[in-house]
């Protein structure tokens, strides 16, 4: 289950997870970002409270990362230590930018 | 001076000859196709994909600068395992079998590299079947024995595989000792049986017992 809330502040715009980011919720963490980073040209993802990401989650945070290159810039937040190892693990630390 | 010159720049004519560039989201390799070549990234990254373009399209890792990939096509003729995608504009290298002598005598510093990126491209894949299988565990979708199997081999190889591998031995040789215990038991059992069968084969009546009983009782008078 994923639980997303947004906010709009002087970073932009601010988008906070709660749950699991994976092969059931990253259509909607996808349609989430479609629908509203249209007209904000930074993000900001806060993952405290994100405590499983998949594949496919990883896959979805990609995608993001993909749109914003193209107009602005993304920022990971507050990611759980055990998801940034994976994410070491897999290459995604060369492409996203993790705080 | 001008020889070398000369030699320099057919060289370098040569080595572009080899670069190949491609836009962000240009497909470089399709999983399936037989291609005998490896490619080294110069610039940019790359996304390596299982299943692109399907259902089951599943982004395994992402390269980079200085990291090679294609290498079952080059080193073992196979079809290419996975899709790469070019996640920014890309620059690569391309080598092929037969430039491989040349590529290892003159970038000796770079099979390290080459190597150490074969075990990275084997990690990566480690990780995705790692998480792969929590989220099957998590959907209730594998049995417990595929579970243990999955795990023990995974990590098979791990730095505490010793104490893993002890770990299994003890508990195996749990198993035997139990197996023997009960083996043993059984045995007894079957022993015994087979002393009351022939004692009831030899004394059909139960005489030789009651004349025992007669003995002791007269032997107490």
């Amino acid at each position: 289950m994923l639980e997303i809330e947004k906010k709009n502040t002087r970073r932009g715009l601010e988008i906070t997870l709660k749950g699991s980011l994976d092969s059931d919720t990253h259509k909607q963490f996808e349609a989430f970002v479609d629908r509203e980073i249209e007209s904000n040209r930074h993000l900001v993802l806060d993952m405290t409270d994100v405590d499983y990401v998949s594949s496919a989650g990883f896959g979805a945070i990609l995608y993001a990362q993909k749109i914003m290159s193209k107009k602005g810039d993304m920022v990971i937040e507050n990611m759980q230590p055990h998801i940034i190892e994976v994410m070491k693990s897999i290459g995604f630390l060369d492409v996203l930018t993790v705080r | 001076m001008k020889k070398d010159l000369l030699k320099n720049k057919a060289v370098v004519a040569e080595v572009r000859k080899r670069i190949l560039s491609f836009e962000a989201g240009a497909i470089v390799l399709l999983e399936g196709t037989r291609n005998h070549e490896m490619y080294k990234i110069l610039r940019g990254n790359v996304e390596i994909y299982v299943g692109y373009g399907t259902d089951k399209e599943t982004l395994v890792g992402i390269l980079g600068v200085q990291d090679c990939f294609g290498e079952f096509g080059v080193l073992l003729h196979e079809p290419s395992i996975y899709t790469v995608v070019a996640f920014s504009d890309l620059d690569i290298l391309r080598i092929n079998e037969g430039d491989m002598g040349d590529f290892i005598r003159e970038n000796h510093h770079s099979i390290m590299a080459i190597m150490r990126n074969m075990a990275k491209t084997m990690n990566i894949m480690k990780t995705q079947i790692e998480l792969l299988v929590d989220e099957m565990i998590a959907q209730k979708a594998l049995n417990p024995g595929t579970i243990e199997d999955l795990n023990k081999a995974m990590h098979m190889y791990d730095e505490d595989g010793a104490e893993g591998k002890e770990g299994e031995e003890g508990a195996e040789g749990e198993e035997e000792a139990d197996i023997e215990e009960k083996a043993e038991d059984e045995e007894e059992a079957d022993s015994e049986k087979r002393a009351e069968d022939e004692e009831g084969a030899e004394d059909p009546d139960g005489e030789a017992s009651e004349s025992e009983e007669k003995d002791s009782s007269l032997r107490s008078e």
